[in-house]
């Protein structure tokens, strides 16, 4: 056996420490993603990791796939070090303004054509900004295989199957799978390590191949804005209710006044 | 000119940070308190290939220069100004290895020296003082097939975990002193390390005595050729020592200009942030000019050594001006702290006594200072 042919889907999202309400243009409501730097999504992260391990057990490739502007091919690096051999930046205006639908048929497109002997496909279970969850069970769909989600335990069997624990809000589903699949993955599966110096060296030798739709030759209903069902309504800071209050004076008077402050908001009863 | 760090080089950082941040960081209280590194960091950094930055990649290290070890000393000083210096001396010792050792001792030593199973003290200092090496004591007495070494290093970094250490004997008295570099490994009687120092700060780093009581070193282990100790030394002092000082020194200035900034946003005083204060935002000021100044020289010195060139001035330069304004800084962010500065619940005390220490390491700022003004006044130019 040749190994595992894996995909890993990576989302670029806007980093959560340089976000804050000023950054939300209060005239049109969103967020001019240019003016920020770009990390990897923290789950697709956990993606990769996981990619790479079963790779060292398995044996064979693991190619990244991603979505966004060309400006970003140069962060593609980081996916290299990460532990993908080889990864591709589908990169259109054409594709701009896509929704979960449009961007998870873009994406099926792409690994049809160029990742065709897939086995696995690995996705974060969610994205830091959209947060729907969507794209991963959707590129399923796309893909034709079945899909596992949230998941947060995963091997590899010497006979071609995949052992899985699937995380329920109570409980877990234990599934044993086979190949082509595709699972998205929660924080618990494993720790991502950040890249040792000589996988920033090794993945000077790799490549990032920047696709465009003339390369996919897609129908334009169904990318970018136009295959978008959805539609975007309004972005806003959630209101903080947290306040914060310097009790001072002797130790027994500053716990009575914060006993006091507990009982009327009703925390200790009246 | 381009200012720029390459794409790679900011990759390195981010991976320097995430790890410093997530494997390091928990770390420090413990470090604090009881004045041990944790061998499992030394490890888990080795994995990481930290000790190999400079060391080409047929050796096991990654080669990626001396901008790169600038980066990552930095990166892990802004979390633990402990866990840099002795990364920092450690490199030193395999550095000297490296750019000094023969074909079988960089089999035999610099592969498990990547691996962090060789911990490499660099051992030069002695109690006649560090900045006068040619004061060195410590005798190395030729026999047939070995030397045999006798001596006490002091206020060696690493003295309590090393393993092996590059030592710096003299060899000759007459006509003319002269001295050599040896690589004395645990494996040779007669090689132990002494007391620890009480140190006020890089805690977690020891720093302590290495003796040798006749301890016998093959020939084989002599480090270049008999004479040349004292170039070997002061060749990776400059190099490894002072460079890896100012790594250190952009980390716990990094920290602190950040802890001070943190600080002044969230301190609230007269119904608003402190830092609307001038008495305030002057002194944010100041430390931001420091330490972008510190870190055009440093990194400008260090690039010159990926270059090939010499950079000793340079060096030396920014030895001085980038450990006094680390100094500056960390007194600067405890005033801005006021009386929480003086806490241990704020690691701005951590800094500040940590600064201290990188003021006489690898040569006073006083014999950076001489290195510089004799370089420039005996010029020509």
């Amino acid at each position: 056996m040749p190994g595992l042919q894996i995909a890993v889907c990576v989302k670029f999202v806007l980093d959560p420490k340089d976000v804050s309400e000023e950054s939300i243009d209060s005239a049109t409501g969103i967020i001019n993603r240019a003016k920020y730097k770009l990390v990897i999504n923290p789950l697709d992260k956990h993606a990769l990791f996981a990619a790479r391990q079963l790779q060292k057990v398995a044996g064979g490739v693991v190619t990244a796939v991603s979505m966004g502007p060309p400006s970003i091919a140069e962060d593609l690096t980081e996916i290299l070090s990460l532990g993908a051999d080889h990864a591709f930046l589908l990169s259109d205006s054409l594709f701009a303004g896509a929704d979960t639908l449009a961007t998870s048929y873009t994406l099926a497109c792409g690994i049809k054509k160029f990742i065709s002997n897939f086995d696995l496909i690995l996705c974060g279970a969610k994205s830091l900004d959209g947060s729907t969850a969507q794209v991963g069970p959707q590129l399923a769909i796309h893909l034709g295989v079945p899909c596992v989600t949230n998941v947060s335990a995963l091997s590899w069997q010497q006979n071609g199957f995949f052992n899985l624990r699937m995380k329920l809000e109570d409980g877990y589903l234990s599934f044993t799978v086979k190949p082509p699949v595709l699972f998205t993955v929660n924080r618990n599966l494993n720790t991502p390590q950040p890249p040792t110096l000589m996988d920033i060296v090794m993945a000077r030798s790799k490549k990032v191949t920047v696709i465009s739709n003339q390369d996919l030759g897609l129908d334009l209903n169904h990318v970018g804005l136009a295959g978008s069902p959805t539609r975007f309504k309004d972005m806003f800071y959630p209101p903080s209710k947290r306040k914060r209050e310097l009790l001072s004076g002797l130790p027994e008077e500053m716990v009575n006044t914060l006993f006091q402050e507990l009982r009327t908001k009703g925390i200790f009863g009246q | 000119m381009n200012f720029q760090f390459t794409a790679e080089q900011e990759l390195l950082r981010k991976a320097v940070r995430e790890f410093a941040e997530t494997q390091i960081a928990p770390l420090v209280d413990e470090m604090e308190r009881t004045d041990e590194m944790p061998m499992e960091l030394i490890k888990k950094m080795a994995n990481q290939g930290y000790y190999g930055v400079t060391i080409p990649q047929a050796y096991g290290g990654s080669n990626l220069g001396h901008v790169a070890r600038l980066i990552i000393l930095e990166e892990i000083g802004r979390i633990s100004a402990a866990v840099s210096m002795s990364l920092q001396c450690l490199q030193f010792g395999g550095g000297c290895l490296n750019s000094s050792g023969n074909e079988a001792q960089k089999q035999k030593y610099i592969l498990d020296f990547v691996q962090g199973k060789n911990i490499a003290a660099a051992a030069i200092t002695e109690a006649t003082g560090g900045s006068d090496p040619s004061a060195t004591a410590t005798e190395a007495i030729e026999h047939k097939d070995y030397y045999l070494l006798n001596g006490r290093k002091v206020f060696i970094t690493n003295s309590n975990i090393a393993n092996m250490a590059v030592v710096l004997a003299k060899t000759k008295d007459e006509p003319k002193k002269e001295f050599s570099a040896f690589i004395v490994d645990k494996s040779m009687a007669g090689f132990r390390a002494g007391r620890v120092e009480n140190k006020i700060g890089f805690k977690g780093c020891g720093t302590g005595e290495l003796i040798f009581e006749n301890c016998k070193v093959p020939k084989e282990n002599l480090l270049g050729k008999p004479g040349q100790g004292l170039a070997i030394a002061l060749k990776g002092i400059s190099e490894y020592g002072r460079v890896g000082i100012i790594g250190v020194a952009l980390g716990i200035m990094r920290a602190s200009y950040d802890a001070a900034l943190k600080f002044s946003r969230e301190r609230v005083m007269y119904g608003k942030p402190i830092s609307n204060l001038p008495a305030v935002y002057y002194r944010i000021a100041e430390m931001y000019a420091d330490l972008e100044a510190s870190r055009l020289l440093a990194y400008r010195a260090v690039w010159l050594l990926d270059q090939e060139k010499n950079a000793d001035v340079e060096i030396a330069a920014a030895k001085f001006f980038v450990t006094e304004a680390a100094l500056r800084c960390t007194r600067k962010a405890m005033d801005i702290h006021g009386g929480y500065g003086c806490v241990k619940e704020y690691a701005v005390e951590r800094y500040c006594r940590d600064a201290q220490l990188l003021i006489p390491a690898d040569g006073t700022n006083d014999i950076q200072r001489m290195v510089v003004g004799r370089t420039l006044t005996a010029s020509k130019k």
